[in-house]
């Protein structure tokens, strides 16, 4: 075959130019190899005096096998980077954050969460879909307890809130964590963890309650459900009623469909939601209460009750817009919302209207 | 530089619009006046008739002879002054291709990872691009139908990943949207229509309906854009409030069952539509050193283009969005220049000189591009 | 470097050597000359055999090569009837009577030059003398020894006809003109190679094909300037178009004749080399390498699921083991965490980076390719096992590599069979894309792939774009691309090579 000589001068030319780029610049040198990396999986960030201690659930690599139990390590510095920085010097393996899939702070670092959370801002590896928790107590004792380790995996962990919770708590992703930081007129809630009574396992207990980034307060696990009705995700949820005897009634919601709006009245903000519901009670006599009328009745007025005492308190005593009503109110009124210098004290005397009708699931 | 032949206006019109719409990808609202995408919603609808009406003067001179690229008309009507609109245009394309290498690479260090080695890549990219060049318009436009298919998958992907997640909530009232906001936006979608140049350049070798492509290509780069900016302001609201890559942030959170994570793919298939653009604005700033210095020269323009790419590229890595390189007036003007005001004059005083000389002159008939 | 690139150029860059012109022979009427100087061109080898004898009056000479030809036929075809008949008048008169009027043998062709006579006994003919006459008559009575027709190795088809073509170009012209029973099917021989000069034979349908591409057919293959050609694999680079570098040939390769008269009926143009049991088919597409005849004998959602299987099989194929390597280098979080954890896993047990370990698996895997093609049969057995259990097993225990590699290496090399006739640039494209992933990441990956697009993309087979009809796009012909339509479809319209979209847009190419 003839060859051209100036086409073999131009492939020996491009050739070497690509490979000279390619070997000098290609940043091979710096590069680390996968299994020189420490994989984290759960991160627990703990803060007093202002010092940060950070305890991280991490992959266990050393056997391809079968599946070993994550490896915890806890370190502490002055800043959530300077934790970090100090578990890559502790174990001599960079830092992969990229299979990350949970944060939990404990509620003083809950307090300065935007502060805490900025480490995850900056970083190109962190996930915008990492759930968000607030634990009860210490993380590094919930993540280095060693029952829990043998009994959940970071998944488990990270799957506690939202559907797989049975509708007790809402979860919260960072994306949504930021969205409310960034916008400032809506705030998010974000589960509470605790360790189950045998101390095997880490539970839902209620949920946290933002404001502009920073833990304002918490609910109960009864009053995150009904937050969570609020928000139009309560499917599956329970909540208990006490009957004449004192004796609690689980009423299960089997389906829920909400519809909310924002009025003007009187240049006053009234929020007010419709909830359908159909529900179920799972006790002996279930059927024969759920026959009963005036039960049905009273039912939708307990839950129109807790509805308002929950919505007035997350939003008057918390500061917190769970609802969203900011954004609702920008968006359908968006003249006079604009006159309003500070939402935050302008949602304090907006008013709530709930009104509830329970279908039992056998019609 | 093998360059023989025609080229359909289907896939001419395929490779402008991955040209122009993978700039879309690396949006950035830094470029503009700062706003989220949601204020450049309206500032699409303003753009998409104004390119319309950018496009006129453009197919209004190849009406005149379809034959005569505006180099080949500016030689008919200037002479040997013809030089320095030739230059112009090289410069242009030169510029483009190093606005496009700046832009990946602000878009590699400040939105996916930092400690990426970005004077790799980006040397890669040109090189790669270099390639394509050499390969000339035919291989490009055809490669392009097939890098098409990648990326309506990428976009198809990203519906289907985004779209679950939408917030109505999330559109604000049109009445928040600022005058200044849409014209920010108005003024950077304009000043990216550096396609229409390359349009100018490149008709002789076409062969179809030039006329209908340009709408539809038109229509079809601002329902794009109009498409991400819904998309990915519905899916993730004010979480992009102060992202610098919005598009690449949403990409980020698409999960579809399995397929998590996919951002590094995304990057991947956006990867290609550069390579479609740089090809594409390197070849055409070969064929105008060529104009002037000849065939030869065109071949070692590509090569020293790339390298004033890459070093442009190096160069400019450390400069911020305000600076002069990313300056959006400094571009609207060199594009509308090149895109409407000399095509405008060459048509006017083409017609004047026709008019005075009473006939249909021929001109200088197109010069066969090797 | 510059001195390297100088020299190369020294090297590549000499002009061909001019041939010098050689002036055809004429025979003499001396029957001993002519025996003479055909035993001096040979140089007293032994295997040129000349018969001489004398029959009433006449002097007769019966040229052959040993092993040529059916020597039952030249007995009792040639000399017996030669020998029991009378001669009068002039030699040529003798000549003209044995030619016209007393030979049995059905092919007869008169040769007046030397050098033709040379050519005819090396083909097998036995070339008959007279003396006193300057002509001599050559008889097609070959009797060499050939391999009989049979299944072909490499295009393995299920359904279809199981004849393979075979080294003789004229039982394989045969095998083609049993399945086209149309005088329109033209077959014409021509030859290469200074030394060789083996024949080669164009077919085609004179009324499908493009005169255009026809002529440049012709045109390069009297470019050859081969002093010898030994397989079609020596011609197939001539018919490239010039300057065009390209892992992938524009001339298409097929053993069998069902699907060479399959691409003759589109207006493609096959070639037939002596000795070579197999046919070169241009212009080649890309999309044909997708193509097989058990497409059209199986229905059309089998036969579209199995064309899909090859294109993804062959995208696995040169590209998996480069993605695996830069998503696990550069990009871990697209893995997803389950197989993150073993991965990972295995890279720590192994001493080498990930790019290293894949390229030295696929290294081994073609050095043991290779000995299996090439080792002698007894021993295929142990060549099997050292395999399974060298590369296996023991050096995945051994932690020399790591399984999930040797997992991406094995589903590789599978897929490459997929597609046989793609498998050597998919093997070096494999390896490109290794050390693109390596270094470059899914950038690498990508670019390289953006490369090999417009590389495939600029190709050209005789001005037909290669890509055709995928880019430049037709729907029409997408029918017969990523879905086999049923037969009801593809009857309606014949469309041939030469009316794919986009070749109606080419300049004249010329071959310069």
């Amino acid at each position: 075959m003839k060859c051209n000589s100036s086409n073999i001068s131009k492939v020996i030319f491009l050739a070497t130019a690509i490979c000279a780029v390619m070997l000098t610049f290609g940043g091979c040198m710096s590069r680390s190899e996968l299994n020189d990396k420490l994989i984290i999986e759960g991160i627990g960030i703990d803060k007093a005096n202002d010092r940060y201690s950070l305890t991280v659930m991490t992959l266990n690599t050393e056997s391809t096998e079968e599946v070993l139990p994550p490896e915890v390590i806890n370190v502490s510095g002055k800043s959530v980077s300077e934790c970090f920085e100090n578990i890559s010097r502790d174990t001599g393996r960079e830092i992969l954050l990229s299979d990350n899939k949970f944060i939990i702070m404990d509620k003083f670092a809950a307090e300065q969460a935007d502060e805490v959370l900025s480490y995850f801002n900056s970083s190109f590896e962190a996930r915008p879909d990492i759930l968000l928790y607030v634990s009860d107590e210490s993380t590094k004792k919930l993540l280095q307890n060693e029952n829990v380790l043998k009994s959940m995996s970071a998944e488990d962990i990270a799957m506690i809130g939202g559907e797989y919770s049975g509708g007790t708590v809402r979860s919260c992703r960072f994306k949504e964590f930021k969205a409310s930081d960034n916008s400032g007129l809506y705030d998010v809630s974000v589960p509470v963890l605790t360790l189950s009574e045998d101390k095997s396992r880490i539970i839902p207990d209620g949920s946290a309650l933002f404001e502009n980034g920073k833990m304002s307060g918490s609910i109960s696990a009864d009053e995150s459900v009904v937050l969570n009705i609020l928000s139009d995700d309560g499917d599956g949820a329970v909540i208990s009623m006490s009957d004449d005897k004192g004796e609690s009634i689980p009423v299960e919601i089997v389906s829920l469909k909400s519809e909310n709006g924002l009025r003007l009245d009187g240049g006053k903000f009234i929020y007010s939601e419709n909830l359908n519901m159909t529900i179920d009670i799972h006790r002996n006599d279930g059927e024969a209460l759920l026959k009963n009328k005036k039960f049905l009745g009273e039912i939708e007025e307990f839950l129109e009750e807790s509805c308002s005492r929950t919505a007035n308190k997350v939003v008057k005593t918390y500061d917190s817009d769970i609802l969203k009503i900011g954004k609702k109110a920008q968006n359908g009124f968006y003249t006079e919302f604009s006159k309003i210098s500070d939402w935050h004290e302008e949602l304090k005397s907006v008013g709530f209207r709930f009104n509830v009708s329970v279908v039992p699931s056998s019609e | 530089m093998n360059n023989r032949g025609m080229i359909t206006a289907g896939q001419l019109f395929v490779l402008l619009f991955i040209s122009r719409v993978i700039v879309t990808v690396t949006y950035s609202p830094q470029l503009s006046s700062g706003d989220d995408m949601w204020s450049h919603l309206i500032s699409a609808l303003i753009s998409f008739p104004l390119t319309l009406l950018m496009l006129v003067p453009v197919l209004l001179l190849r009406r005149q002879n379809a034959s005569m690229s505006v180099l080949e008309f500016s030689e008919d009507v200037f002479k040997r002054f013809s030089v320095i609109i030739i230059l112009f245009y090289a410069i242009y394309f030169l510029l483009v291709c190093g606005y496009g290498i700046a832009l990946y690479n602000k878009f590699i260090s400040l939105g996916v990872n930092g400690e990426t080695p970005v004077f790799a890549i980006s040397a890669a990219v040109a090189v790669a691009s270099c390639y394509g060049a050499f390969k000339g318009i035919e291989a490009m436009a055809r490669a392009s139908g097939i890098i098409l298919v990648g990326l309506f998958a990428t976009v198809l992907l990203m519906l289907c990943g985004l779209l679950p997640s939408t917030d109505t909530e999330n559109y604000r009232s049109v009445l928040s949207v600022s005058g200044e906001s849409v014209y920010s936006g108005t003024v950077l979608m304009l000043s990216r229509m550096s396609c229409i140049p390359a349009l100018a350049v490149l008709y002789p070798i076409v062969k179809g309906n030039i006329s209908r492509g340009s709408v539809l290509w038109s229509s079809f780069v601002f329902m794009t854009i109009m498409l991400f900016i819904i998309l990915v302001t519905g899916s993730l609201g004010d979480y992009l409030k102060y992202s610098i890559f919005p598009v690449y942030q949403a990409a980020k959170t698409v999960n579809i069952g399995f397929l998590q994570r996919l951002d590094a793919l995304f990057i991947g298939l956006w990867t290609a539509g550069l390579f479609c653009r740089l090809s594409l604005f390197m070849y055409l700033f070969a064929l105008c050193v060529g104009k002037i210095f000849g065939k030869k020269a065109s071949r070692i323009a590509i090569v020293l283009g790339s390298a004033a790419v890459i070093i442009f590229g190096a160069v400019t890595t450390d400069m911020g969005f305000r600076s002069f390189i990313f300056s959006k007036d400094v571009w609207l003007w060199l594009t509308i220049t090149a895109a409407v005001i000399i095509p405008l004059v060459l048509l006017i005083i083409y017609k004047i000189k026709s008019v005075i000389k009473g006939d249909d002159r021929e001109g200088v008939k197109a010069h066969e591009m090797q | 470097m510059y001195r390297f690139i100088s020299e190369l150029k020294n090297i590549y860059g000499k002009a061909p050597e001019q041939k010098p012109e050689s002036k055809p022979t004429p025979l003499t009427v001396s029957l001993d000359e002519n025996t003479e100087r055909l035993k001096k061109r040979f140089n007293g080898s032994a295997d040129l055999t000349v018969h001489k004898m004398e029959l009433r009056g006449i002097r007769f000479g019966i040229i052959t090569i040993e092993g040529m030809v059916n020597k039952e036929i030249l007995a009792l075809g040639v000399i017996k009837p030669v020998s029991e008949e009378t001669y009068e008048g002039t030699p040529k008169d003798a000549f003209e009577k044995i030619k016209s009027k007393i030979l049995y043998t059905a092919e007869q062709v008169e040769v007046l030059t030397l050098e033709d006579v040379d050519k005819f006994i090396m083909s097998g003919f036995a070339v008959i003398a007279i003396d006193g006459c300057a002509k001599m008559l050559a008889l097609g009575i070959q009797g060499f020894s050939f391999r009989s027709v049979s299944e072909p190795d490499s295009d393995v088809v299920q359904r279809g006809s199981k004849e393979g073509f075979v080294e003789p170009l004229r039982i394989n012209m045969s095998l083609i003109r049993r399945r086209m029973k149309t005088p329109r099917l033209k077959f014409e021989t021509m030859t290469v190679g200074s030394d060789s000069r083996t024949d080669i034979c164009l077919c085609y349908l004179t009324d499908t094909v493009s005169p255009e591409i026809l002529g440049k057919l012709k045109k390069r293959l009297d470019s050859i300037n081969l002093k010898t050609v030994m397989a079609s694999g020596y011609i197939a680079p001539y018919l490239e178009q010039k300057g065009d570098f390209s892992f992938f040939s524009g001339v298409g390769i097929s053993e069998r004749p069902d699907t060479v008269c399959g691409k003759i009926s589109e207006g493609r143009i096959a070639i037939l080399v002596d000795g070579t049991p197999s046919a070169l088919i241009v212009p080649f597409l890309f999309v044909e390498y997708f193509q097989t005849l058990d497409d059209y004998s199986n229905r059309a959602y089998f036969a579209t699921l199995t064309r899909w299987l090859k294109y993804i099989a062959f995208f696995i194929a040169i590209m998996l083991p480069g993605v695996y390597v830069a998503v696990g280098s550069f990009h871990p979080e697209l893995f997803p965490s389950q197989l993150l954890g073993k991965i990972a896993g295995s890279i720590a047990a192994t001493p080498m980076p990930l790019g290293v370990e894949t390229i030295v698996i696929h290294f081994v895997y073609e050095i043991m390719r290779e000995a299996g093609l090439r080792m002698p049969q007894p021993l295929g057995h142990a060549v099997s096992i050292v395999g399974a259990l060298v590369i296996g097993e023991t050096a995945v225990n051994a932690g020399l590599i790591g399984a999930p590699t040797l997992m991406v290496v094995a589903l590789t090399a599978i897929c490459s069979y997929v597609i046989p006739s793609l498998y050597a640039p998919t093997a070096i494209l494999r390896f490109l894309f290794i050390i693109a992933g390596a270094f470059l990441g899914i950038w690498g990956v990508i670019l390289l792939f953006c490369m090999v697009l417009v590389n495939i993309c600029g190709k050209k087979s005789f001005d037909v774009p290669y890509t055709a009809p995928v880019s430049p796009f037709s729907m029409t012909a997408m029918r017969d691309v990523f879905v086999r339509a049923g037969w009801k479809q593809l009857s309606k319209s014949t469309s041939t090579v030469q009316t794919m979209p986009g070749t109606d847009l080419q300049g004249c190419e010329s071959d310069e």
